[in-house]
């Protein structure tokens, strides 16, 4: 199974994030910190996708849910009153996962249509010849479609077979060593959006920039990822 | 000229991305030229003029003929036998076809593509 494009978590630079977030408010170490407990924040939404024995076509709402429910609590939580962060969010990680799963019963958890607005942000570049313009569309609507199957793939009840795992894609494979090149706010938006399945209002919210400013980094973010993908292809071929 | 001021990181990205965007695109079409192949758009422009465009099926097939041409390009000859390749081919094309603005950025860059080099 592919791993997550994520930094794994250490306990080196948590609690210098964790310094940097509470006493200066540094967004950055914020979303770093986000950045940090998402696959934590996965884990949980597994926990309850298995349990609830929930349909896979509804598993980018579970961790939608707990992607929301983890950026609430690093928003709330206080270390001051001497509890691990881990044992504050569970609760609420859970519980955002909950009740997203209570809206999706009761037919309420139609997702934003995600396409609609990464279509916009593409559409916003500068290009003034279409045929540059329309290149830059294809190739970025496909490498959006490549990172959401990299976020299928780790749907529970979606685990790959031995024949699945003979002929997964390489081009996502190489996708994702590429993720890791970005700079971390591009990273951050791209993962959060298409591995966490956040809409870009709820990243906004998260990062506490405009939605404007998220669809803008998402389009340099692709573009970036695009010129990397170019790059390798004309070192291999020339 | 863009004018960039020291104050302004959202003006000097951009224009790095346009820079870079640049950078690419020339360098692709140069190390296609150096190989003696022909570059992105070349490509492109002969799949239009060999094209019938009376139809709405025959622009179907033009366009699904040009994001298979734009994609291996990008991706490199290899790509073509990814497994995610033909879903990745026939989700991008469902995208275009559910969006006017992209359905017309098609007819534009095909219109566009027609013309004789500048």
């Amino acid at each position: 199974m592919l791993d997550t494009p994520t930094p794994t978590i250490t306990d080196d630079d948590r609690p210098a994030l964790w310094q940097r977030w509470r006493g200066e408010r540094d967004a950055l170490a914020r979303d770093a910190l986000a950045m940090r407990y998402a696959p934590w924040a996965r884990r949980i939404a597994r926990d309850v996708f298995m349990r609830c024995r929930g349909r896979s076509s509804d598993w980018p709402d579970y961790v939608q849910n707990a992607s929301i429910g983890l950026l609430e609590a690093l928003a709330n939580f206080d270390d001051r009153r001497g509890v691990p962060f881990e044992a504050f969010a569970r609760l609420r990680v859970r519980g955002a996962v909950f009740n997203g799963l209570r809206d999706l019963n009761g037919g309420h958890g139609q997702r934003a249509p995600a396409t609609e607005e990464r279509v916009d942000s593409l559409l916003d570049g500068d290009s003034s010849d279409p045929v540059d313009a329309f290149i830059a569309a294809v190739s970025g609507l496909a490498t959006g479609h490549l990172l959401g199957s990299l976020a299928e793939l780790e749907a529970p009840q979606a685990l790959p077979t031995p024949y699945e795992e003979a002929v997964r894609s390489q081009v996502a494979e190489t996708l994702a060593i590429h993720m890791e090149r970005l700079p971390a706010r591009e990273r951050e938006i791209l993962t959060l959006h298409y591995l966490h399945f956040l809409p870009f209002n709820q990243v906004a919210h998260a990062m506490e920039v405009t939605p404007s400013r998220i669809s803008q980094l998402h389009r340099q973010g692709l573009a970036r990822l695009r010129s990397f993908m170019l790059e390798r292809h004309l070192e291999r071929d020339f | 000229m863009t004018r960039i001021g020291p104050t302004d990181p959202t003006a000097l990205i951009d224009t790095l991305r346009r820079v870079g965007r640049a950078v690419t695109v020339g360098s692709q079409d140069t190390q296609a030229a150096k190989a003696g192949e022909p570059g992105l758009r070349e490509m492109l422009a002969n799949l239009v003029a060999e094209s019938e465009l009376d139809s709405e099926p025959a622009m179907d097939q033009l366009r699904q003929r040009m994001l298979r041409v734009i994609l291996l390009r990008e991706w490199g000859d290899s790509a073509a036998t990814d497994p995610a390749f033909p879903g990745m081919i026939d989700s991008v094309d469902a995208t275009i076809r559910g969006d006017e603005r992209l359905r017309q950025l098609f007819r534009d860059a095909v219109r566009r593509l027609k013309e004789p080099p500048r």
